[in-house]
């Protein structure tokens, strides 16, 4: 395994982790762009955006695009956060130089009018998905409450209205602002032929114009503002718990994802033993989500309405005693084993690396082989996690529970 | 040509060992797949075999509950159990080095256990809080709901069990499923990764050549069901499910089938995702899939789409449907092939994919097939295999469940 990387003079970095022996290869266009980034007149046109990067360019139709895919029987798709737009494929090594042409091409898309109404339809269409589905529903209206005016409590799909309201011409704007070379990263892992990648992406790339995109980077430590969301159609209560964790540029972030699987890893994690191996809960869990300047700890619970109040008394209690008393050594050497052991499951696959190895880059413009990844987990200590919670200590919660129940 | 070595060795209590070496993995992953499926729950006790899935993780052997998970986190293992009409599997997936240390602990699991009271009144109050929490998930639950009303009884019961079944169903009831169906008979153990196949071998051996139990009888075939049911929720989308009749696994038609649900619903460019989604923004998911059920052959379809354009959104998917014997292009058949067989390569690639596979081709095939001769089937399709099967197999009837604020009607 080798690792390769250079930038093009207008500013697009390209990276490779060269991997001989695989069968297949992945490639993605990191962008670093999101809900975050969007003014609230045009709240979730990242999202939206990237559902018209597939529309299209002045050399193809959406129905060029789609056979093109399918004939190099590609395994591809793209995904919005608040902070990050990726666009990915897998392929077989064979089909290398078509990959990127194709994608090195819809980076530059045609935006239709035609094709940006009748997109409208397909994002609305997404938005009813997500309403019938509680759990995902409470976590974006608690990031919501959580980062309030902060860039990270923005919806990425933003709501009926402001997509209705969206103009094509709006669209384009924020496109040039946002998708400029030097805020993409090109990344890929797998077999694949460096010289010749950097020589084709130079020649399809090389011509576009940077723009400066910046990002203003503020770190918020979040409202703890607590709040109940009456849904009667809603069965079980879910309830999103928020709290201020390190970034992605900490070093700390190693020691805040294993602080996190102890706590509320699906298996063996004091929440677990707390609520749902005693039945009080169907589903408890805590997860870190490092941001960019700024991170947060989310935790996800799901009970009975009428249990409400015990099952987040127990939350609350077993976060105290963490704050208080620290996690052990024995839990810490769990928590690396399974953090080690998935890490490793996934960086066999071509397709396991390639988002590691994107965001790893763009959030710290570095690169760490999954040894290193796993040599600095591992080296994590008791220490470091009480430091840790000395400056991220599980308070100030922010809160929200939607379901049946008026109040908590 | 894809290479690959892979070895059976059967155990005299009926227990199958498969195994596929992978060197140029680190990881090992498995697969248990029980005769202990959803289908030979006890009459009127659906959702024994998951509860019971559950129970085993809560003790065992020497391992009290926390012991047991503990030591399981400890080796790194990934894991998960899960129900279907005819198994429960156990799976996992771990550095490989540490497999046969994880092989102990479920040979504990499996053999050893200890369906404890306490920790069955959990598992049971667990069960009836998932079966609560399927009214906030549309999507699981238009799935349980299409399955069971297109498959005959017992093979279309919902693995998650019914409420009033897991409201009475007794720590008796548990250890009695668990003494008759947790057998090594039909039991296949399925290992996919870097391994010493001949050490694995002796400790599989070691470790479970003496269990007993019970052979296993095939359960009753009946008849598929077809018509259209409609479930009422106040949800923001209609959520359609439509089944119906394809070929089983051991056809000689199978991979024409595989073709065919890969022109309808393979990538962007295939029919569904084209007609439905791209030219009339109809929803945002739509799919078919070709599913094997027990003795069972058929295609799955899902669409999600909201009140005012479910109608349409089913009408085209029936119609797409059934054009598909109308007539295939080469171009179709070609992107159609170059899939199937990228994603056989990917699969190959991924030790636990790879383990699923040994599994399932076992059991139906007693067998497992190389990626080679898959990739040589895939790529002999012709344009007249995809029709010929499309003729045959044109859907006569649809099995159509839908879930939402909105009953459809079935415009065929």
């Amino acid at each position: 395994m080798e690792f390769k990387q250079t930038q093009l003079d207008n500013g697009l970095t390209i990276i490779a982790e060269v991997m001989p022996a695989a069968k297949s290869m992945a490639m993605g266009f990191f962008v670093r762009t999101g809900s975050r980034d969007e003014t609230p007149e045009v709240s979730g046109v990242s999202h939206f955006l990237e559902h018209m990067m597939f529309k299209g360019t002045d050399k193809r139709t959406v129905w060029d695009v789609n056979l093109e895919f399918d004939r190099m029987g590609a395994q591809y798709n793209a995904f919005t956060s608040e902070e990050n737009t990726v666009y990915y494929a897998a392929v077989l090594p064979e089909f290398q130089s078509q990959i990127l042409d194709l994608w090195a091409d819809l980076m530059r898309p045609a935006l239709r009018q035609e094709d940006f109404d009748t997109e409208k339809g397909v994002i609305c269409e997404e938005i009813a998905m997500y309403q019938d589905m509680p759990h995902f529903d409470v976590l974006d209206r608690c990031r919501k409450l959580h980062f309030a005016d902060h860039g990270c409590g923005n919806s990425v799909l933003g709501t009926v209205e402001s997509i209705q309201a969206m103009q094509r011409d709006q669209m384009h704007e924020y496109f040039s602002r946002r998708y400029s070379p030097d805020n993409i990263v090109l990344s890929c892992a797998g077999k694949l032929d460096w010289d010749a990648l950097v020589a084709q992406a130079n020649e399809l790339c090389g011509h576009w114009e940077p723009s400066n995109a910046e990002r203003s980077l503020v770190d918020f430590p979040g409202t703890a503002v607590q709040e109940v969301f009456q849904n009667d159609k809603v069965t079980r209560e879910h309830v999103c718990l928020i709290a201020a964790a390190p970034s992605a540029q900490s070093p700390m972030r190693y020691a805040a994802s294993l602080l996190a699987n102890v706590i509320g890893d699906d298996t063996g994690s004091r929440l677990y033993w707390a609520l749902v191996d005693s039945a009080l809960a169907d589903s408890a869990d805590l997860e870190y989500e490092p941001l960019d300047g700024t991170g947060a700890f989310y935790a996800y619970v799901s009970c009975d309405p009428d249990q409400t109040s015990k099952v987040l008394g127990i939350v609350s209690e077993c976060l105290a005693k963490v704050r208080q008393e620290g996690i052990t050594e024995k839990e810490l050497q769990a928590a690396k084993n399974k953090i080690s052991s998935s890490v490793t499951l996934q960086g066999e696959l071509p397709m396991g690396r390639l988002v590691p190895l994107g965001f790893g880059w763009t959030y710290r413009k570095e690169y760490r082989p999954l040894a290193d990844e796993l040599v600095a987990l591992n080296a994590v200590t008791l220490d470091e996690i009480n430091e840790l919670l000395k400056q991220y200590p599980l308070e100030n919660i922010t809160r929200l529970g939607l379901g049946p129940i008026a109040s908590i | 040509m894809l290479q690959q070595q892979t070895e059976v060795h059967r155990l005299s209590n009926g227990l199958t060992l498969v195994a596929e070496i992978m060197p140029q993995v680190s990881s090992a992953a498995f697969a248990f797949l029980t005769p202990a499926g959803v289908g030979r729950d006890p009459e009127n006790l659906t959702g024994t075999a998951s509860i019971l899935s559950d129970l085993t993780f809560r003790g065992a052997g020497d391992y009290d509950n926390r012991g047991l998970n503990e030591a399981l986190d400890n080796l790194g293992l990934s894991r998960g159990s899960s129900t279907s009409s005819l198994h429960t599997r156990y799976s996992g997936a771990l550095v490989g080095d540490k497999l046969i240390d994880v092989l102990e602990i479920y040979a504990d699991v499996l053999c050893r256990p200890q369906l404890a009271n306490d920790q069955f009144e959990m598992c049971k109050m667990l069960a009836i809080q998932n079966i609560e929490s399927l009214e906030d998930d549309p999507r699981q639950k238009i799935s349980l709901l299409t399955q069971e009303q297109y498959l005959p009884f017992p093979f279309g019961r919902p693995s998650i069990g019914k409420m009033e079944d897991v409201q009475k169903c007794s720590l008796s009831d548990v250890r009695a499923y668990w003494q008759k169906w947790y057998t090594p008979q039909t039991t296949i153990l399925a290992v996919a990764g870097n391994i010493d196949f001949d050490a694995l071998r002796d400790r599989v051996e070691s470790l479970f050549g003496d269990w007993q139990g019970d052979g296993v009888e095939a359960l009753p075939q009946g008849q598929r069901d077809y018509g259209y049911v409609h479930h009422h929720n106040d949800g923001a989308q209609v959520h359609i499910g439509v089944m119906y009749d394809s070929v089983h696994f051991c056809d000689e038609d199978y991979y024409k089938a595989l073709g065919a649900s890969s022109i309808l619903s393979g990538g962007m460019g295939s029919r569904l995702f084209t007609e439905v989604r791209e030219k009339r923004a109809l929803c945002y998911a739509v799919g078919a899939s070709h599913q094997i059920i027990g003795p069972f052959g058929a295609v799955r379809c899902y669409l999600g789409s909201s009140p005012e354009q479910a109608q349409e959104g089913l009408d085209v998917l029936l119609a797409e449907l059934l054009k598909l014997s109308e007539g295939v292009s080469q171009d179709e058949l070609d992107r159609a092939k170059v899939g199937l067989r990228a994603s056989l390569i990917m699969q190959g690639e991924s030790s636990g994919a790879r383990a699923l596979h040994c599994a399932s081709d076992f059991y139906h095939l007693e067998r497992v097939r190389s990626l080679s001769e898959i990739e040589d089937a895939i790529n002999d399709l012709t344009v007249d295999d995809i029709l010929d099967y499309a003729t045959t197999y044109k859907p006569q009837n649809f099995s159509i469940t839908t879930l939402g604020p909105t009953e459809l009607k079935v415009n065929v």
